[in-house]
Order: structure tokens, then C-alpha cells, then sequence
């Protein structure tokens, strides 16, 4: 067994009992990509062979016929370099998720102010064309509005048209990135609600720390701490409610589904943060069988509570702190 | 101004501070105290816990001008750059895992020569071997249940026979739901088989459930 380590001054060949066998320089830019070659786990330096190159190091460099002074200048030049390396390729892991669902966000708020715009040029030119909210909608106002003949219009209507395929394009890549990222998250969730999860949390890690009743309400921060603060109910859902499974069922059924689907999203973050694991498929069937069976025994729509107030509170007496 | 360890001073305010290695330049907003030709810098125990083992009495500081000192857990560098300091001649590899603290890390390094950025993982120490040396000191503060488990793979490999370590314990990060004391002690007799323990320093007030072990590698 004999051992070659890439050192910041060239690549060393030590014999299987840590003595020097050889000795091949390089220059500082190759160093960098042979240390970095060995930062992988399954290529990294054996223990051993870690332990014969500190060990024996000046004796080595010696029979290198490397100076002792110019190798520590060298190694300090190249840990900069490798750290400066590290740092560029391992981007604050989930700073790219949490830009595109900023970037996205700006692009619907672009597109909404402008399709105003439009509707309101359209009217000037004496033409109403009627507004919508969804992406269809929008289609159909272009289209309607494509009978203009008006430079204004034109104008307004291609930037709308790019920025919506624009969207469309980040939408896509962010899929790409959550399904490689958080799988469990993304199949628990879908993937641009995972992502907005993600991002509201400022990071998967971060996510699957946090306990599910904090997930629950992730995104509701206003109604939380108006919550904790003076009266009013506590919120059953944040960002989650955007899930069919809740914005779709009847208010009474909401607050259980949502339990329910951030109890498993807690699960999937940690699947994703520590594990890897995809397990998102027996998430989903976990997530989907509570939810038949609220809606099996819960059809009926209850009186709405009201909440008696023995005492009246004013409105800060409760402060709790948050 | 009196020197009370090697390369560490009592200011009249009765605070710790140490000379400025990079003269004019601060790393977490500390106070700059000129002092003749040099500079010192104050050095915050709210900040650090080397600072708080100093106030609480520690005997041993085994960092001199001119040790080698391998610094697990780097973070932002607010504790390293002291140790920078007391080490001036000496050299500080320091080590830190997360991205964030690094980026901030590595121009703290940058102004400072005789540091040396390593982002890696402490868990494996054979990866960041060809950027190290065997070093005098091994200074550790990382929040991780295994936290002795890494110094002592760190000490086997890089640490000197007679060399010493400096092990920041956090209780809670090991067990939140034992006693500080009893962790702590458990973490001590961890190291019983490879160091001598010195001392053990509790960091109250400045740190709850906090304690700084200093050992040396017995042969």
C-alpha cells in the first residue's frame, strides 16, 4: 500500500510505511484542484495516510527539496483558495430557492400592475375588456386586447407576454431545483409551495427544525402574533393554506387538514435536511388518508363558535412575549 | 496596562484586550485602545467564552507568541482573531463548516497572516490534512452532541505529545434535559484516556450551562 497526498506544493508519494517514495510539483492553481479532488468523501485521504503526511511533514519536505518557509506561504495562498472555491460552489444551499421564489413573486406583482395598465389603456381607446386574476384570465385579456390597434397596447400587451413566460421559465427550473433539493418536501407540498415554505423559512435546514404547529402557521405571522398578543383565534394556517387540500375544503375541515399536511411536511424537511432519503410517495398516502377521513367525518357544517369572553380583555392585558 | 497571560491585558476598566494584529481594523464591533505604539483590542467574555474562562479565573493558558493552534469551530471569527493575537507569531488554522460564518471568516483571515481559512467539516480530519501541521494547541468550540468525539480524533491526528486543548462545552447541545454538571462531567471523562484534564472552568454568569475544559495530551 503506498499513499500519494496532493500537498498545496505538488503531489507527494509516500511508501507504505509513511517514508518518501517521490515528489512531483505543480503550480498553486493545480494544487487547488488536487486538495479539492480529495474534500469528496469517497476519495478523501485515508486516516492513515493523513497521519504519515502531518507526522513526518518536514522530514518530507526536506527530501522534497521544498523550503519550510516558502511551503507555509504557499499552503496559506491555498487555503484561500480552496475555502474561496468551496464557497462559490456550495452557494448557501438554498439561496437559489429562496431568490426564485422572490423573483417570482416580483413577476406576478410586475404582471398584475401592468395588466392594470392595460386594462385601463384599453379603456381609454373606448374598449372595456373585463379582468381576471388567473393565468388564463390574463391570456384571454391579451388576446382581446390584440385587436387594438394601438402602439401603447402592443407594447403592453408583448412585455406582459414575456414576463408570463418568463415566470413560466423560473417556475420550471425551480421544480427542477426542489425536486433535486427537497424531494419529500416537493411531493408532500408540491414544489413551488415547498419552495415558498423553503423560503419563508430561509432555508431546508431551518425548515426541519421547526416543529409542525410552527410550519402550520409559517407565513401567517400577522394573525400569530395578533394571536399572542391581544385576542383574537389563534391561525390555522399560513403559507400551507394555498394547498388545494385546504383552500379547497369548507372552512370547518381546514383547521384538521392542515394539522395533518404540516405534521408530514415536518417529516419531509427532515427526510430532505438530513437523510435524502424519497419517501415523499408514503408521505403523500399518510397525508391523503387523514384527509379522506376528515372529509368522511366531517361533512356537516357546525354552528360557528363563538367565543364568550367571561371577562373583557383589554386589548394588550394578555402580552405574551413571542 | 498589565499583562496577566502571555499576550492577554487587564485594562484599567478592568477588561481583557489583546494587541491588535491587524492594527485599526475591528472583527465584531470591539473597542480599539491605543496603548503607546500598539493597539489593543478589548476582548468581549459576552462574546467569547475564552475571554469569560480568563474573567472566571483560568489558570492555564496555553497559548503562547509562538504556538500553532488548531481552531475547530471558527465561526465568524470573534474568538480566533483573539487567539490571532496571542499566537502573533505563531499560526491559527481555522477550521468552520457552515458557509455563512466562513464568508465572514475568510477576510478576517485575510487581514490577519497568521490565520488560515479551512472550510471543512471537523468530523473528518484526515480530509483537511494537506493544509495542516501538528499543532500545540487544538481550541474547540463546537455545538455538537459528539463534540468530544471530534477532539479526539482531531488531537490523534494533529495534536503534539504534551500538546494542550481547550474544549468550550456547551450542556445543552449533548443533553438538554441532564444537569450541566452532570454532562460536563461525563464530557471530561471522555477524554480521560488520551489527556490530563488541567482544569474545568464554569462560564456562568457570561455563558448558562457552559464550561471550558483545558487538558493535556498525556503520552
Amino acid at each position: 500500500m503506498t499513499f500519494t497526498i496532493e500537498t498545496p506544493a505538488g503531489i507527494l508519494q509516500l511508501d507504505e510505511k509513511g517514508g518518501f517514495s517521490g515528489f512531483t510539483g505543480y503550480d498553486e492553481d493545480e494544487a487547488v484542484e488536487g486538495i479539492l479532488g480529495r474534500w469528496a468523501a469517497d476519495a478523501s485521504l485515508s486516516v492513515e495516510a493523513a497521519r504519515f503526511f502531518v507526522k513526518g511533514l518536514r522530514r518530507l519536505l526536506e527530501e522534497a527539496g521544498i523550503d519550510l518557509k516558502a511551503y507555509v506561504e504557499i499552503r496559506r495562498r491555498v487555503a484561500f483558495k480552496v475555502a474561496e472555491r468551496l464557497l462559490q460552489s456550495m452557494p448557501g444551499a438554498d439561496e437559489p430557492i429562496i431568490q426564485a421564489v422572490a423573483i417570482l413573486e416580483t413577476a406576478s406583482q410586475t404582471i398584475g400592475l401592468l395588466v392594470s395598465r392595460l386594462i385601463s389603456m384599453c379603456a381609454a381607446y373606448g374598449r372595456a375588456i373585463e379582468a381576471g386574476n388567473g393565468k388564463a384570465d390574463v391570456a384571454e385579456l391579451l388576446e382581446a386586447a390584440a385587436s387594438i390597434p394601438s402602439p401603447f397596447v402592443h407594447g403592453l400587451t408583448a412585455q406582459i407576454g414575456e414576463m408570463m413566460e418568463y415566470r413560466a421559465s423560473v417556475e420550471s427550473e425551480l421544480e427542477e431545483l426542489m425536486k433535486a433539493r427537497a424531494p419529500n418536501v416537493a411531493g408532500v407540498l408540491g414544489p413551488l409551495l415547498g419552495a415558498k415554505l423553503i423560503s419563508s423559512a430561509r432555508g431546508l435546514e431551518q425548515l426541519a427544525r421547526m416543529p409542525a404547529s410552527r410550519i402550520q402557521v409559517l407565513g401567517a405571522d400577522r394573525a400569530m402574533f395578533r394571536h399572542l398578543r391581544e385576542r383574537g383565534a389563534p391561525p390555522k394556517h399560513g403559507l400551507i393554506f394555498q394547498h388545494p387540500a385546504i383552500s379547497r375544503s369548507p372552512w370547518w375541515q381546514r383547521g384538521k387538514i392542515a394539522r395533518s399536511l404540516a405534521a408530514k411536511t415536518a417529516i419531509a424537511a427532515r427526510l430532505d435536511a438530513y437523510s435524502g432519503e424519497d419517501r415523499s410517495e408514503e408521505l403523500k398516502e399518510a397525508f391523503l388518508r387523514r384527509y379522506e377521513a376528515v372529509k368522511k367525518t366531517c361533512q356537516e357544517e357546525p354552528a360557528r363558535m363563538r367565543i364568550i369572553r367571561t371577562q373583557k380583555r383589554k386589548g394588550r392585558t394578555r402580552r405574551r412575549r413571542g | 496596562m498589565k499583562e496577566i497571560y502571555p499576550g492577554v491585558y487587564l485594562t484599567e476598566g478592568d477588561r481583557l484586550a489583546t494587541v491588535n494584529l491587524a492594527p485599526g481594523r475591528r472583527v465584531y464591533g470591539e473597542r480599539l485602545i491605543a496603548d503607546g505604539e500598539r493597539e489593543l483590542r478589548e476582548w468581549n467574555p459576552a462574546r467569547s467564552k475564552l475571554s469569560a474562562a480568563l474573567l472566571k479565573g483560568l489558570k492555564t493558558l496555553p497559548i503562547e507568541r509562538k504556538s500553532s493552534v488548531l481552531y475547530l469551530g471558527a465561526a465568524t471569527g470573534t474568538t480566533a482573531s483573539h487567539v490571532s493575537d496571542i499566537a502573533a507569531e505563531g499560526r491559527v488554522f481555522s477550521v468552520e463548516s457552515s458557509v455563512t460564518p466562513m464568508s465572514k471568516l475568510i477576510e478576517v483571515c485575510r487581514d490577519r497572516e497568521n490565520m488560515i481559512p479551512i472550510l471543512a467539516d471537523a468530523n473528518r480530519p484526515e480530509v483537511y490534512a494537506p493544509l495542516l501541521e501538528e499543532v500545540d494547541v487544538i481550541y474547540q468550540d463546537i455545538a455538537q452532541r459528539n463534540q468530544a468525539e471530534i477532539l479526539l480524533k482531531n488531537s490523534d491526528l494533529y495534536l503534539k505529545e504534551g500538546g494542550h486543548i481547550l474544549l468550550a462545552v456547551k450542556s445543552k447541545s449533548i443533553d438538554s434535559t441532564r444537569k450541566a454538571g452532570s454532562v460536563i462531567s461525563d464530557e471530561v471523562a471522555k477524554l480521560k484516556d488520551l489527556f490530563r484534564i488541567l482544569e474545568v472552568v464554569d462560564l456562568e454568569p457570561y455563558e448558562k450551562d457552559h464550561a471550558m475544559i483545558v487538558a493535556v495530551k498525556a503520552p
